[in-house]
């Protein structure tokens, strides 16, 4: 009923259907736990519902959609006070760790080894909102430095160093848990209320 | 000819333009030490891509978008404000009505829901009132909420050592009594509100942390056994 919009020819729910999965997985990396990605993509859906009238080239939604995702978490990241920071440029630090890797490890042993996904996620919740985007949007749907740029309405430079660093936190953190052969499985699927606050 | 020094730097270079890995390449051909190098980067990368690997979102997704994302919303999360259109011209309309009926009939704790809770939690976090007792003022919180509100409180293990309460009181939800207790930590205040949930009817999952937002503050609810708390910070 109130789904339809006098002034689009397609229904509010038929615009949004192709953009649910990439929505949902957006989220689902920001927050890490599938029930505040639900809830994130919940309440993007009825903001892009009240706002669907400012949206005016349909080619767009998708980057509109994801902004509106990115408000979302954003507000969400400001009313829990869970502001990150990067300790230090992880430029020297994956190098080194990298050169001494090569040194005792066995690649062909280490790329068969399956990492924890899990562990990812972890070290990409430490990492601060301006890294996390950029590494989502490049890694997950393949875009490009221009493509994410106009998202995060960021110049392509930003973009770059931005990205450049975030992947080298990840690959040193990746790196580092395998040399100890840690695997972190523990991790709460269910939302911790402690730990989440 | 490349060095292996500026080898290393290429590789974590912001941009592995086509021209930068041809350089690379070229290099490796005469260095085994780099080749490892590169090889490690590589994977590790192939590392990070896997876990960027999409999944296949819940149909719950699709369907509250097919039928009313809004109250679809509401009754799975319970709190998000989720008012389309046509629905907030009946608001005032469904408000007159239920004012007469809560005027006619003085509602019960059963009657509210998570929202109020939430609501109620939030306001009284907002409105700097009276302590009926302070900190160090009893010895026993459970016991005097036992004595004052008619049931016995447990502090939830969210509220660890680092936070210090600061004083407590009695309030109502609808008929029934509920416990409020103000905590500082970090120079922060927090709220936290008690109710038994014998005397509510919420249908909240033991293991889920509820959100409800308003005014900028935010009310964590969940469901522990026979009590239902409500956290603000």
């Amino acid at each position: 009923m109130f789904l339809f919009r006098k002034d689009k020819q397609k229904p509010f729910h038929e615009r949004m259907n192709p953009h649910i999965g990439f929505l949902y997985n957006v989220a689902l990396k920001y927050s890490g736990n599938p029930y505040d990605a639900e809830d994130m993509v919940q309440e993007t859906l009825f903001i892009a519902l009240k706002k669907i009238s400012q949206l005016k080239d349909e080619a767009k939604i998708k980057g509109w959609l994801f902004r509106i995702l990115r408000n979302v978490f954003l507000n969400e990241i400001r009313i829990s006070g869970q502001q990150r920071r990067l300790a230090s440029d992880p430029k020297d630090d994956y190098l080194t760790i990298l050169s001494e890797a090569s040194e005792t490890m066995d690649i062909h042993e280490l790329m068969e080894k399956k990492q924890d996904h899990l562990f990812l996620q972890q070290v990409l919740d430490r990492l601060p909102e301006k890294y996390k985007s950029p590494l989502i949007l490049h890694f997950m749907e393949d875009l490009s430095y221009k493509e994410i740029a106009e998202y995060l309405d960021l110049p392509v430079g930003t973009v770059m160093s931005r990205l450049s660093r975030a992947r080298t936190v990840l690959k040193k953190e990746l790196l580092k848990s395998s040399r100890k052969g840690e695997t972190i499985g523990n991790v709460i699927a269910l939302q911790d209320f402690k730990n989440n606050r | 000819m490349m060095k292996c020094e500026e080898f290393k730097n290429r590789l974590v270079a912001p941009d592995l333009s086509e021209t930068n890995d041809g350089h690379l390449k070229k290099h490796m051909e005469n260095c085994g030490p780099c080749t490892k190098l590169y090889q490690l980067d590589c994977a590790m990368e192939d590392t990070i891509k896997t876990g960027f690997r999409k999944v296949a979102p819940p149909e719950t997704l699709f369907k509250c978008l097919e039928t009313d994302p809004a109250s679809d919303g509401r009754q799975r999360t319970g709190m998000r404000k989720m008012t389309p259109r046509l629905w907030s011209r009946l608001i005032p309309v469904m408000a007159a009505a239920a004012m007469i009926i809560l005027a006619l009939h003085s509602f019960a704790w059963k009657d509210t829901g998570a929202e109020e809770m939430g609501m109620l939690a939030i306001e009284h976090h907002m409105n700097d009132m009276p302590m009926a007792f302070r900190a160090g003022e009893i010895e026993n919180v459970p016991e005097w909420f036992q004595k004052n509100a008619g049931f016995r409180i447990k502090i939830p293990s969210v509220i660890d050592q680092d936070f210090r309460l600061i004083g407590g009181r009695k309030c109502h939800l609808g008929k029934k009594n509920a416990a409020f207790l103000c905590y500082e930590k970090d120079g922060k205040r927090f709220s936290l509100l008690i109710a038994d949930s014998k005397d509510a009817d919420l249908k909240m999952d033991q293991n889920r942390v509820y959100q409800f937002t308003n005014n900028q503050s935010m009310a964590k609810l969940w469901k522990d056994t026979d009590l239902l708390y409500a956290f603000v910070e």
